[in-house]
């Protein structure tokens, strides 16, 4: 007998830079390994993390697989909710059309009620 | 749907503690590891920075990452309590979710 797992709402708290570090590149690897086990995905970018949306990035420069090309496949994995904070992109000087992907720019409080309603959150 | 939040890095040199005291709802608790027990004494200065209020979050901090820093127990402000490893599992069980800062 086989049962199917309940998918749970995993939350990912997306928080640093793209190539100054492995953690951005090992978020999305995280965030689309969820996706596939079919889990509900929400992605939120904060702090640093809201730069690996810059549009104008060219990661291949510097020898680096381009992050931003690389979100590019969120939606082919179904993984709609994308979520980027305001008061982060606006203090790192970026705007809305900066952005590479389709994402939702949202204040303080709906990231905070995203938390409350995931059954788990990961930050990296 | 309370949340508990880690965070184990000082407010001058990470922007952890902000971001968090931003995001913390009331009912949810702050505990302060490693290297974010030097956040112990800076703590309501950072959050009237913020004009976050820390009432309603409760704040505590890892006895034994505050003792090996040489932060006295006795020098902590009133609002924040002192737990063990123990009491950290404890929390882990009563919060909903737990959001790692780090």
């Amino acid at each position: 007998m086989t049962s199917t797992p309940v998918p749970r709402q995993l939350t990912f708290i997306s928080r640093h830079s793209p190539y100054g570090s492995a953690r951005a590149r090992a978020m999305l690897d995280m965030v689309l390994a969820a996706a596939v086990f079919d889990q509900k995905v929400t992605l939120i970018f904060m702090d640093d993390g809201v730069l690996q949306l810059h549009k104008h990035q060219a990661g291949a420069v510097i020898g680096a697989k381009d992050l931003g090309a690389a979100l590019g496949v969120l939606p082919l994995y179904d993984i709609q909710q994308v979520y980027v904070d305001a008061q982060s992109l606006q203090a790192r000087g970026m705007r809305h059309d900066d952005l590479a992907i389709a994402a939702e720019v949202c204040d303080s409080a709906r990231i905070t009620r995203l938390i409350q309603e995931a059954d788990a959150v990961f930050t990296l | 749907m309370t949340t508990l939040h880690t965070i184990n890095k000082p407010s001058w040199s990470s922007d952890l503690l902000r971001s968090c005291l931003r995001l913390a709802a009331p009912g949810d608790t702050l505990l302060l590891i490693e290297d974010g027990t030097y956040n112990a004494g800076t703590l309501s200065t950072v959050a009237a920075q913020l004009s976050v209020t820390l009432e309603g979050l409760h704040v505590c901090v890892l006895r034994d990452d505050l003792l090996a820093r040489g932060l006295a127990e006795t020098e902590l402000p009133d609002h924040i309590t002192t737990i063990d490893y123990t009491g950290f599992v404890e929390l882990v069980c009563q919060h909903r979710q737990s959001v790692h800062w780090f």
